[in-house]
């Protein structure tokens, strides 16, 4: 009785065996037989495309190791990128500590127009590259698209288009630092920069500036004024030895923010962007001539006095020597 | 015995789903309860700067007896652009409404200059002796005030409130 008990367990353990080693591996979908691609943008798809600024892309490509080896990678952007544009000539991989450890798999890429190509040194059935694409001025407010390829050693070749992206109009300077009673002096009217700070030397120098100038700041001992800027129409009372320059007479409008935290302004972690749209649909007709007790993560809308354009100014910083701004700028 | 246990307990059912019942309330054009309190005040006085954040300093003073709320603002807040704010006693109304959206509004003409003397303000606070003799001297309120009138819970009890702003000096 025993025995048979013994016997009969020995033989149910043969049986699972053979039942488990009929199991062959089975492929989920047709196996890979060509050169295959993919890609993604890695900017966040939600963040305004800025003039000067990059649009960054991961593409990968894949070959079966049997059929051959990856040659080349290029692509074609419908609007050529500023001086910058290039592949990155690193594959890249996470270590356990979650660090990117570059891989180099490729020589340094060529950028002649709106092509930017690259060719593999490394004997490589599979690469992901990056692909930097810094917008050109040309690229204002039109939209932009990408053609990816690669070619493979067995002559097939792989296509991945994307796009199309819109670039927004809006110019941006980051880092503006301000100082009372020197670096004071800001003015949105420059070609290429959304704001440029002016000093008091700047101004003795050539007095024509003045005439550009679109709002004063200053520092003020007392917490009721702290950190201030002001259009040429502020009230003298709010102003207490703040002495505008001749010549300055732009009766700038401001409206007063607290807490919008623009990414790209701000460098913080929150998801808000200022785009096109909302310099658009802003309504200026709440606003003030002064803006007092600015701190860090505050802001201002911002609009010329001839009504040429419209700007957020974002402070990144507000202490004991100043004022650090980033601006946006929209062209009306 | 059983029947009358059971006739019991219905009739009281009943009775109870009467007094449920009998509790509704009308409802008002916008769809708020007229209920029966009598109580008609404002408890609360608050304004928004367009960065959303409060000019106030301290607290406001409210005196329900002589129907004024005063806020004082910090030195050189712009009061052509706030967003007022009433808080009121429950279930009142307050005439004409504050909008929910967009409700930004120059409330400049509800500035009042005061003359301040020795122990207006402490700590940067305005004290109930400077509060007091504001209220004590209605002839002296702008013309040009806010004024809002608070409804009652049951609709009944208007009271009007005249709505000052006052200035804090520069501190050092």
């Amino acid at each position: 009785m025993k025995l048979r008990n013994i016997y009969s367990a020995i033989l149910l353990a043969f049986a699972f065996m053979g039942v488990s080693c009929d199991d062959e591996p089975v492929l989920m979908k047709d196996p890979v037989t060509a050169l295959s691609n993919d890609c993604i943008k890695r900017s966040l798809p939600i963040a305004p495309n800025l003039i000067g600024e990059e649009i960054e892309f991961a593409y990968a490509m894949a070959i079966p190791k049997e059929l051959g080896q990856l040659t080349s990678a290029q692509v074609v952007a419908s609007i050529p990128g500023a001086s910058g544009t290039y592949f990155d000539p690193n594959s890249y991989h996470t270590n356990a500590s979650g660090q990117d450890v570059p891989v180099p798999v490729a020589s340094d890429s060529q950028t002649s127009g709106g092509t930017t190509s690259i060719q593999f040194t490394a004997d490589t059935a599979a690469a992901t590259l990056r692909f930097y694409y810094i917008v050109p001025e040309e690229a204002r407010g039109k939209e932009v698209s990408f053609k990816f390829s690669v070619k493979s050693s067995n002559g097939q070749s792989a296509e991945y288009d994307m796009g199309p992206y819109k670039i927004s109009n809006m110019d941006m300077t980051r880092n503006l630092s301000l100082t009372s009673d020197d670096e004071c002096y800001i003015s949105f009217h420059d070609n290429t920069e959304a704001a440029v700070v002016y000093s008091k030397n700047d101004l003795a120098t050539d007095p024509s500036l003045a005439s550009q100038i679109d709002l004063v700041y200053a520092q003020h001992a007392s917490a009721d004024l702290a950190h201030a800027i002001y259009a040429a129409d502020a009230p003298e009372a709010y102003r207490p030895g703040v002495v505008f320059p001749s010549g300055f007479s732009n009766q700038t409008k401001l409206i007063k923010e607290y807490g919008l935290r623009d990414r790209q302004l701000s460098n913080l972690q929150y998801s808000h962007f200022i785009d096109d749209l909302d310099f658009q649909q802003i309504n200026m007709g709440r606003s003030t001539n002064y803006v007092l007790t600015l701190k860090e993560e505050a802001g201002a809308w911002i609009e010329t006095a001839d009504g040429s354009y419209r700007a957020f100014v974002f402070i990144n910083a507000a202490g004991a020597d100043g004022m650090t701004v980033s601006v946006k700028r929209y062209k009306m | 015995m059983k029947t009358i246990i059971n006739r019991f307990i219905l009739s009281s059912l009943l009775l109870l789903g009467v007094a449920a019942c009998s509790k509704d309330l009308p409802v008002d054009e916008d769809g708020l309860l007229i209920t029966t309190r009598q109580e008609c005040y404002v408890s609360n006085f608050e304004l928004l700067g367009t960065d959303q954040q409060t000019i106030r300093v301290g607290n406001s003073y409210i005196d329900t007896v002589a129907q004024v709320a005063i806020a004082y603002v910090r030195f050189g807040a712009d009061l052509t652009k706030l967003w007022p704010q009433v808080s009121l006693v429950e279930d009142a109304k307050l005439s004409p409404k504050i909008p929910t959206y967009d409700a930004w509004m120059d409330f400049s003409g509800s500035k009042m200059s005061v003359d301040f003397i020795e122990e207006d303000w402490v700590g940067g606070n305005a004290t109930d002796q400077l509060s007091e003799r504001i209220v004590g001297n209605p002839s002296a309120f702008p013309a040009t005030a806010k004024k809002y009138t608070v409804v009652s819970g049951d609709r009944n009890i208007r009271k009007e409130y005249t709505f000052l702003i006052v200035e804090r000096p520069l501190q050092q």
